[in-house]
């Protein structure tokens, strides 16, 4: 298996690539990040929309449910940066995760990242769900209830939970949301298994990896697990990423 | 409910030293003889119209440092190579453009050590022995040291062919070295004539010299009641800050410390390059020398290391968590000389 090395962003946003991603790619690199990643959201309910559509359009509709995941180029100067495709589903019913499994597309994302949004989501996650990462959106409060249980169960099976800086930065009701569901990972699971990445839409937002580090004991991290969260996690993470796949393509043929 | 920390954080750990004596002594010079790889020198000498020759030519004659590129190390433990120079003179040498914290660092120390700072994944495919971190309670670094001055380290024995033959995966670094021949009449670039010879693209670099001139500056007194203020404002001195105080549209503002003198001239050099402790000695004797010559108040030494490098003070592990700090600041007075030395806390972290 390639080794990954350096820092690690694992939440680059998509709009980030149509403007400018060279530049971006070049400031994570030269702080000292060496494998990013590039996100790619799936919502529920625009795929909703489309099955309601017409059975017609369902066929066409059921090949494109993932899209395709972005091919960056290599940015000259940075050989060593290795950049990772990531796909992050939100979602409230487990119904549709059948039916992203099994798009084409999907296996070529090296990251998988679940959003639940509702309870039972919550628990599928927990229980069935083969994810990566597990994340939220920062912009609302989370509609399921955390239990220790369920978080030590995420924990045994590797998955890692992921805070952003970046929203925090930009905007005050993420920010207060951020900090209470980094505080909520605290108090349920001592902030084990956490990363810290960006979740940048521009390059102003992009910080420093000892800046972050420092960002990370107000997340209620201690020195070691803040350094972690953007270290070695991060390179578990990558671990988990590509056993998991191995394992899926190996069961598949 | 066990709630996270929110508003008392603690300041980062760093360690300080302060030590005082008599110049007679000549104790000042073991503590530059504790650390080998230094990467900045800077002087400060008040009410100074003309800095001597000497002082600048210092680090500037002979200190030529030399950079390789793509270099397998498994040619820093080939024989011919550590007869020629290791074993003779004093060579150190160290790898450039790598992160302690993220990736795979090598240094030699003056003592004649291999020591490779590696990430556990290339550890474990190395196959040579090493002691897990003393800063990373995960077992995710390895120290590994490699003796290249024993007597059994050679060609035949089984030790030293299996260390070539491992070494030999490793990927290929960047290295900065420096090396000072045993007796006066052999040319210090002979190093770089051996690595020229072996097909490496070397290159000679030299220090990188500035002078710089302020005119009309408070000095503060130098007593050894306020060290931790005096080099306070050593510090913002080498950094061109801001030292008048007032302006009340600033959030913080820094004023000289009381008592203070006013000079005319303070003078400021700095070198940067890649030194050895006994260049740094050889500087520190042409200031004292200086000092004697000519009444000063006193003369400041500041001397940092550089912060990716596998040893720091007294050949002991170095690390970066979020600085790498390790250096010290000398200030002599025409008797006494005190010595403020800095560097990383020596805390694992959890």
């Amino acid at each position: 298996m390639e080794s990954v090395k350096g820092y690690f962003d694992y939440n680059v946003t998509d709009k980030c690539i149509s403007n400018n991603f060279e530049n971006i790619a070049k400031q994570l690199y030269d702080f000292g990040y060496h494998t990013i990643a590039i996100n790619q959201t799936i919502d529920e309910s625009l795929l909703e929309e489309s099955i309601s559509e017409g059975k017609k359009k369902k066929k066409i509709e059921r090949q494109d449910i993932v899209p395709s995941p972005i091919d960056a180029k290599i940015i000259k100067g940075c050989d060593k940066l290795k950049i990772l495709n990531r796909l992050t589903i939100s979602f409230t019913t487990q119904d549709i995760i059948n039916r992203i499994i099994k798009s084409p597309n999907y296996r070529k994302y090296h990251i998988i990242a679940a959003q639940p949004e509702s309870q039972q989501a919550f628990q599928f996650t927990c229980t069935n769900f083969e994810a990566d990462i597990f994340t939220f959106n920062p912009s609302t409060k989370p509609n399921y209830k955390m239990q220790r249980k369920l978080y030590y169960l995420l924990v045994e099976r590797g998955v890692h939970f992921e805070i952003m800086y970046g929203p925090a930065i930009e905007d005050s009701t993420k920010r207060k949301n951020i900090i209470a569901t980094a505080h909520m990972y605290h108090s349920f699971g001592k902030s084990r298994n956490i990363i810290i990445s960006s979740g940048i839409t521009n390059s102003f937002l992009i910080r420093n990896p000892y800046d972050v580090i420092n960002l990370g004991l107000l997340f209620g991290l201690s020195d070691g697990q803040a350094k972690d969260a953007i270290q070695n996690n991060g390179r578990n993470v990558y671990m988990h990423g590509s056993t998991v796949l191995e394992f899926v393509c190996w069961k598949l043929y | 409910m066990l709630s996270p920390e929110i508003w008392n954080f603690k300041a980062p750990d760093s360690l300080v030293k302060v030590e005082k004596g008599n110049i007679v002594n000549n104790n000042c010079f073991n503590t530059i003889q504790k650390l080998h790889h230094n990467h900045l020198v800077s002087v400060v000498l008040p009410d100074t119209l003309r800095v001597p020759q000497n002082i600048c030519e210092t680090l500037k004659n002979d200190c030529e440092y030399y950079k390789i590129s793509n270099v397998g190390l498994d040619e820093l433990v080939n024989i011919n190579f550590i007869n020629a120079f290791v074993r003779k003179g004093i060579f150190i040498s160290l790898s450039i453009n790598e992160r302690i914290d993220c990736d795979d660092c090598m240094c030699i120390t003056p003592n004649g050590f291999l020591l490779l700072s590696l990430t556990k994944e290339t550890y474990e495919s190395l196959g040579l022995e090493g002691t897990p971190s003393h800063y990373y309670n995960t077992k995710q670094r390895y120290v590994v040291s490699i003796n290249l001055l024993s007597n059994h380290f050679k060609p035949g024995k089984k030790n030293y062919d299996r260390t070539k033959d491992r070494l030999l995966t490793l990927k290929k670094m960047t290295l900065l070295i420096n090396w000072e021949p045993p007796h006066l009449d052999i040319c210090p670039s002979s190093v770089a004539k051996y690595f020229d010879d072996l097909k490496f693209d070397v290159q000679v670099c030299l220090p990188d010299f500035q002078m710089r001139t302020n005119y009309t500056i408070k000095v503060p007194n130098f007593t050894m009641d306020n060290i931790h203020e005096f080099v306070e404002w050593l510090g913002m001195f080498s950094l061109e800050s801001d030292l008048g105080g007032g302006g009340e549209s600033y959030l913080s503002t820094y004023e000289t410390p009381q008592p203070y003198q006013e000079y005319g001239q303070v003078k400021f050099l700095q070198w940067r390059g890649f030194f050895s402790s006994q260049q740094i000695n050889k500087l520190l004797e042409v200031l004292i020398s200086h000092l004697k010559d000519e009444e000063k108040p006193w003369i400041s030494l500041y001397v940092q290391g550089f912060s990716d490098v596998v040893v720091g003070w007294d050949l002991q592990e170095h690390h970066y968590y979020t600085n790498g700090d390790n250096g010290y600041v000398i200030v002599l007075n025409s008797e006494d000389y005190m010595v403020y030395q800095h560097m990383c806390s020596k805390k694992s972290y959890k």
